[in-house]
């Protein structure tokens, strides 16, 4: 079954890789400079066997990878997969009780890692692919460098809103009363720097008024997608599109909005613990996450990939036309608890 | 005695003790900062409120449920009273959760089955009921919470000596008057008792206020010590709110105890002198109807839902041609190795802690009952003090303890079954007093003065006779751990993941149909158990012990 599943999975990244090739124009802001690729000792991944992975990456999308992985290596992958800061909270808990399981890391908040990497608690580790990667989606010192890059946006049912928004501000309006969803910033580290980011630039008297339309709270964005696929709300606040993408494609009534006030996009870092048990399958399954086959599936699935040699996912925007709303990484850090706070006490 | 003191203090006495300390010591100095902090905030006094509403609600209707149901099948000649006495012990089985997400699936604003009937029946726009509200938690609560009233209330009726009830016939009261005046107040302690233990059970069901009450933003105690355990973790608030907790559980069972003085009702219900059952005549046909029909919606339509849900490849799009499959089972039995691990994991964890539990239990018990140890009343206390601790607080505790000992247990599956053992060591220790104070001790005597050692007497004499009541509380513990969430949902690693955790992380994905299935496995594999233990025992087992599995 597994294997069939890995055929199916490499025959549609073949045919969406015919997008591939005709990306070469694309390009992300920053500079593309890399180290030299640090090379993975293949017969000591597979002696090593496994890799457990951490992970924030949508459930169906990383079990397609592990797959393909232990497909092409025969290495296993023992996939854990939660909310982005329930991720990195069991990860920190267990490496304070010193016992690292993990081998590779990944959510969608790259302020954690940083502070790792200061703490040097994860290993230096440049993966083929990272040479067209920029700047803006891998740390300077080579501890992490981002899976993907979300596309961050409110999206709306077409068939039940007649009036749609057309920036994050416009959420606050009453129209939206009973429409709206979130996911938990407690649980997901994107909806933690949306609302870390919308608070700095639109202030609480926003999530305030987003708060009084009864917005409803789910946990993770996979319940969020599906909060809206199945009609029982009609407004995503801040969709991680890519996880309602495939059944836009299959004409689910779902549209997304580019606010006037930009898009979020948001990096997924990965990175290997200094003390992960192996090490080098955490770097060659690391090395296979940047690997043709697996950025195919993510544009496929509707992310972008943070390889300049990779083209937008169909219909979405190229991404240097896109407006950003910046994330302030290391204030989201300092500010975490406060913030959660903030939000708690507006949410109540 | 002294080893057994010792291993209770581990269990039971350290992790409190840390607890405590952990909501007083804040970065190593003395400081009252995370009481000031859940005092000055108002969202924490929310959270209590919704936590009493919850409880005292719940409570309410678990009596409102539970007492009509067991007198109509302990007194009256009710048509099918064994089937109805049957489902009802059924809901023991389930976990709570899953009830919790069978709720989301029938009443969900916008998408719930029910909700869908309605508007296409009637072409309203929308439904009228919402899976996300405080109203529908406590109603929920209420229908897990039930079975536990109806089991007390059903064995008082079956015991209570019936002559005062002829006594009153005789000098002329109704039958009615009799069943209000006489029959009520006797078996009205085990219908308080009922309540209290539906209102413990209630404030510490984690995980239903976790599905049905954030997405309405409806936030209790426990989904707030969940909360701020969250990143970065808040050690002390989170003690702190735990304290709160403990102290709410504590108080109930203090009350119940103050009202009832020191006599515990929860025993196996003996049947009494053979009370006379009331005829219903023509009222049979339409108080059967009631009580079918109750059962259906407590019982039989949630775990409809949940099984046909989990032949769906999308639940919205409901049971019908291409969209019914099997291959959420084919994933989760053989695809997913997470699932395959946590199904692995818990049903080691069930029979691991069972086995402890009940030996732990017959050795208190002995202690207890055999010996006249001085001190031994404390061991019995002990034993019953995680009674007050909702599994969620046993979490945070064993969590707090063993990072900070130099033991490292952390990520291993001995922390779980240290925290599942001290959650359900009260019931193994009701369970083990009940069926050795059944034994007559002149038998052991007999036996001790035929020359046979003490251990000789209990292995040849004692435990044959004590066996299917043990049995029963070995399922008393092991359905309740197989699906244990509170605790573990904090102590798990992905190496350790249970089921019960496995299928909330599931449902924190949006994979409704995943959650099903894998709720249908563990309702399947509790069954099975509880009905393996029927045929062993040669009698229903659940029923042979009153008390409720905790949350």
């Amino acid at each position: 079954m597994r294997t069939l599943l890995a055929i199916l999975v490499l025959l549609t990244s073949a045919c969406g890789g015919s997008t591939a090739p005709a990306a070469t124009a694309t390009a992300a802001a920053g500079a593309v400079t890399s180290a030299a690729p640090s090379p993975v000792d293949m017969a000591a991944a597979k002696a090593e066997g496994t890799v457990s992975w951490y992970t924030s990456t949508p459930q169906d999308t990383a079990q397609k990878i592990a797959d393909l992985f232990t497909a092409q290596t025969g290495i296993k992958v023992q996939v854990f997969r939660s909310g982005g800061e329930a991720v990195m909270t069991r990860f920190l808990t267990e490496q304070d009780a010193g016992r690292v399981a993990a081998d590779v890391v990944t959510t969608s908040d790259t302020a954690p890692f940083n502070g790792l990497a200061r703490d040097g608690k994860l290993l230096k580790f440049t993966p083929r692919g990272a040479e067209v990667v920029p700047a803006s989606a891998k740390s300077a010192d080579g501890t992490w460098i981002s899976q993907r890059l979300n596309l961050v946006v409110p999206a709306y049912r077409t068939d039940k809103v007649t009036n749609p928004p057309t920036s994050w501000r416009d959420l606050a309006d009453p129209r939206f009363k009973g429409q709206l969803v979130i996911a938990d910033p407690g649980f997901t580290s994107i909806a933690y720097l949306v609302v870390h980011s919308l608070a700095r630039d639109l202030g609480w008297d926003y999530w305030k008024k987003v708060a009084a339309n009864a917005t409803m709270i789910v946990q993770g964005h996979a319940q969020l997608a599906t909060t809206i696929i199945s009609g029982e709300r009609a407004v995503a606040i801040e969709a991680d599109f890519g996880q309602l993408y495939p059944d836009v494609q299959k004409g689910a009534p779902i549209k997304m909005v580019t606010p006037t006030e930009g898009v979020f996009l948001i990096n997924s870092p990965m990175a290997i613990p200094a003390k992960a048990p192996h090490p080098n399958a955490a770097k060659a399954f690391l090395e296979f996450n940047l690997s043709k086959d697996v950025q195919d599936l993510f544009v496929t699935l509707g992310t972008y990939s943070p390889r300049t040699d990779f083209a937008a996912p169909k219909t979405y925007p190229e991404l240097k036309s896109l407006k950003i709303i910046a994330v302030d990484y290391d204030a989201a850090e300092r500010e975490n608890k406060k913030t959660k706070d903030m939000f708690s006490e507006t949410f109540k | 005695m002294a080893a057994a003191v010792a291993l209770l203090l581990v269990l039971v006495g350290a992790p409190l003790a840390m607890l405590a300390a952990q909501s007083v010591f804040i970065d190593g100095r003395l400081s009252l900062e995370a009481y000031a902090e859940v005092i000055g905030r108002s969202l924490y006094y929310q959270a209590l409120l919704n936590t009493l509403i919850v409880g005292g609600g719940s409570a309410a209707l678990a009596v409102l449920f539970g007492t009509p149901l067991a007198w109509a099948v302990a007194r009256t000649d009710l048509p099918l009273r064994g089937v109805v006495r049957t489902v009802t012990t059924a809901a023991f089985v389930a976990p709570p959760f899953l009830l919790a997400v069978a709720w989301v699936i029938l009443a969900a604003p916008n998408t719930g089955a029910l909700n869908r009937l309605v508007t296409t029946i009637f072409g309203t726009e929308r439904g009228p009921f919402n899976a996300y509200t405080l109203t529908t938690l406590t109603v929920v609560t209420a229908l897990h919470t039930f079975p536990t009233v109806f089991l007390l209330a059903a064995a008082a009726l079956e015991s209570s000596d019936s002559s005062l009830e002829h006594a009153a016939r005789l000098l002329g009261a109704g039958r009615w008057r009799t069943t209000l005046r006489i029959t009520l107040p006797l078996v009205l302690p085990s219908i308080l008792t009922g309540a209290i233990l539906a209102f413990v059970t209630a404030i510490a069901l984690f995980g239903s206020q976790a599905i049905l009450g954030i997405p309405g933003r409806v936030y209790t105690l426990s989904t707030r010590v969940y909360q701020v355990l969250g990143y970065p973790p808040d050690y002390g608030v989170a003690s702190a709110l735990s304290m709160a907790l403990v102290l709410l559980t504590v108080a109930a069972l203090a009350l119940q105890r103050r009202a009832l003085g020191r006599r515990d009702v929860a025993t196996i219900g003996g049947r009494g002198l053979a009370s006379e059952r009331i005829a219903l005549g023509r009222w049979r046909a339409p108080a059967l109807a009631l009580c079918a029909g109750f059962l259906f919606v407590a019982v039989v339509l949630p775990y409809a839902a949940l099984g046909a849900v989990s032949l769906t490849r999308a639940w919205t799009a409901g049971l019908v041609g291409a969209n019914i499959t099997l291959d959420n089972y084919a994933a989760i039995l053989f695809r997913l190795e997470l699932t395959q691990r946590a199904i692995g994991n818990s049903l080691l964890l069930a029979t691991l802690t069972a086995s402890a539990t009940i030996a732990l239990g017959v050795v208190i018990a002995t202690i207890d009952l055999r010996t006249a140890l001085r001190g031994r009343r404390l061991l019995d206390y002990l034993a019953l003090m995680p009674l007050g601790l909702p599994g969620i607080v046993v979490g945070v505790a064993i969590l707090e303890l063993w990072l900070r000992l130099p033991i490292n247990i952390y990520g291993t599956l001995l922390i779980l079954l240290l925290a599942y053992t001290t959650r359900f060591i009260p019931l193994a220790v009701r369970a083990a007093n009940v069926a050795i104070g059944q034994v007559d001790r002149s038998l052991e005597d007999a036996a001790r003065i035929g020359g046979a050692g003490r251990w000789a007497t209990q292995r040849r004499v004692t435990l044959p006779l004590v066996r299917s009541a043990l049995l029963a509380g070995w399922v008393l513990v092991f359905v309740p751990t197989l699906g244990e969430l509170s605790a573990s949902v904090l102590l798990f690693t992905p190496d350790t993941i249970t089921l019960a955790v496995a299928i909330f992380n599931f449902q924190d994905n949006g994979k409704v149909e995943l959650v099903s299935a894998l709720g249908v496995v563990l309702l399947v594999l509790a069954s099975a158990v509880v009905l393996g233990a029927r045929r062993i025992a040669g009698r229903p087992v659940l029923e042979m012990a009153s008390a409720p599995p905790p949350a």
